[in-house]
């Protein structure tokens, strides 16, 4: 009898249904979902089903957090050499002259001055894309710098955190970049202005180990992966097996690590409650003093 | 908002039954400026100056305790157009027995802090009833360091039966984180206002209680420790707490 179970000719190739054109429709990685990328980019880059966050780029972060046309770069040119000369699979120069050229930007972060519901803010946003968004001198000089600015000009610091960690190939310089950036944030805190600092997925690393865990209010967006060494690292050197949910966002929240987990859609108006808040009594503050003949009283703001 | 009532104690009954016949009288389709629903109005208030004006002190403390009384997320509600909570102590955990957060009263921004301790059972149990972890001490101190850092005023709610006594909460340091709360908060340089809205137990109640000015609702108590754990100590009996009560009479 002939087995009909099997194929009688090869080269029959069976339709992946998800297969889809390139460019116009997306599948959500976590419902499984096929969202049209027009309505999607509408919709802050959010799953409409399950609501899971899509990463998106610093120029996206810039559109949904700040007033339109506001934003002045600092720093734009600066970019990365290659001091030990470094290797590994690819040259990093290699690395990063095609991150460069398929992200359009000089560094994994963007920084400058930004308007918030007409409140100037002083702004750096990483960008993952770029090589894992990672920490090596060129990040950590723009973020000491946008920190020094906000403390020169009285203006209250938003960074906006996705990263994998230090970068590897630039080692020790990379390393000392958290000390660099942990110093500028304790200059801005010593002047009192505010830190909000916002984790997005991923924020691991060297990078959770410095600034974005420095905020003065830490929020993270949903379901993010927050941690310091990640799942991979953790698994392969303990061996165990790990809980679900672990090292996301809403573990954290349980922890006592962060402040609140915040929605994309309510981002902009959380951080402009909270630097609105954080701002105006101190204004106040300042405002009361210089007509007072400089003398320093607390008690005047209230 | 609509108080609903979960519960009544014994000498709130006489009250009841006016208000059912006030309702009733509704029903029956009388105007609520009607010559009988105003007489019963009329003797309803009168009644709740004489009962209210003369409790027991055991009948004071089951007032404090009151499961209708307003907790503090519906004061938060009440009092704010804006409230935005902050969780957590950056060290173990988020006690959601101790709420707190940035609050705006008009133009006005200020710091809240104060002990929750739920309106119905599923939510009393999740607030643990309003009896603090250490972590919840810890993080009313590190929001009131925030509200100091950005000259914000501090508004503290108190209402607890006290410190949650527990083998977690000892373990990780509840004297300790107490004590800390008490020693920091008179360095914090912003104003800080405190109200007793219920229950002032204890050290879990002080530690949340120290401020500039301090105030007390009606009818709320504040004292060194609960009656049936003084009774629990000096009887060896919590059950006798209202011999303890007594004394006071």
């Amino acid at each position: 009898m002939m087995n009909w179970m099997t194929r009688a000719r090869r080269g029959i190739r069976t339709w992946h249904k998800k297969d889809l054109p390139g460019g116009l429709w997306e599948k959500c990685p976590s419902c499984g979902e096929i969202l049209y990328v027009e309505s999607l980019e509408k919709g802050m880059s959010v799953c409409p089903k399950c609501f899971n966050h899509f990463r998106i780029t610093s120029d996206k972060y810039l559109q949904i957090l700040f007033d339109e046309g506001t934003f002045k770069e600092m720093d734009s040119a600066i970019h990365s050499s290659d001091p030990l000369n470094f290797m590994d699979r690819k040259k990093y120069t290699k690395r990063i002259k095609s991150a460069r050229k398929t992200t359009g930007c000089n560094s994994a972060v963007l920084t400058g001055t930004a308007e918030l519901n007409g409140r100037i803010i002083a702004v750096a946003i990483m960008n993952f894309s770029f090589l894992g968004g990672s920490m090596g001198s060129v990040v950590g000089e723009k973020i000491a710098r946008i920190a020094g600015k906000a403390v020169k000009e009285s203006l209250p610091l938003v960074v906006v955190s996705a990263s994998g960690g230090a970068r590897m190939q630039e080692s020790i310089l990379s390393l000392m970049q958290m000390a660099k950036v942990s110093a500028a944030i304790a200059a801005l805190s010593n002047a009192g202005l505010p830190f909000i600092s916002i984790l997005t997925n991923p924020t691991t690393g060297g990078v959770a180990a410095s600034f974005a865990f420095q905020g003065d209010i830490i929020i993270a967006e949903p379901k993010a992966l927050i941690g310091f060494a990640g799942p991979r690292v953790i698994k392969e050197t303990v061996g165990e097996e790990l809980p679900e949910g672990f090292q996301c966002s809403e573990f954290l929240l349980e922890h006592g690590m962060i402040d609140m987990i915040c929605n994309r859609k309510e981002l902009k108006n959380t951080i402009g409650f909270f630097a609105e808040s954080f701002m105006r009594n101190k204004e106040l503050r300042y405002k009361e003093e210089s007509l007072d003949n400089g003398k320093k009283t607390l008690s005047i703001i209230w | 908002m609509a108080i609903e009532r979960v519960g009544n104690l014994q000498f709130e009954a006489p009250l009841l039954s006016i208000e059912e016949k006030i309702e009733i009288l509704k029903q029956k389709g009388f105007a609520s400026q009607s010559k009988e629903i105003k007489k019963l109005d009329e003797r309803l208030r009168d009644l709740e100056e004489k009962i209210y004006e003369n409790l027991s002190p055991w009948e004071e403390v089951q007032l404090a305790r009151h499961p209708d009384r307003p907790t503090l997320m519906q004061y938060i509600n009440l009092i704010f157009d804006d409230f935005s909570e902050l969780h957590g102590d950056r060290l173990y955990g988020d006690d959601p027995a101790i709420v707190g957060g940035i609050a705006s009263m008009g133009e006005k921004r200020l710091m809240v802090v104060g002990h929750e301790k739920g309106r119905n059972t599923k939510d009393r149990l999740k607030h643990n009833f309003g009896m603090a972890s250490p972590e919840g001490f810890r993080k009313s101190l590190r929001l009131m360091k925030v509200a100091e850092k950005f000259a914000l005023p501090v508004l503290s709610f108190v209402d607890t039966p006290g410190a949650y006594p527990g083998v977690g909460a000892e373990e990780r340091g509840q004297p300790g984180a107490i004590a800390m709360n008490l020693k920091e908060v008179f360095s914090i340089r912003t104003p800080i206002v405190v109200v007793i809205i219920g229950e002032g137990g204890s050290g879990g109640a002080l530690a949340l209680g120290i401020g500039d000015k301090v105030m007390m609702m009606k009818h709320s108590i504040y004292s060194v420790i609960s009656p049936e754990g003084c009774a629990a100590i000096l009887w060896k009996d919590k059950k006798k707490r209202l011999k303890l009560l007594q004394l006071f009479v």
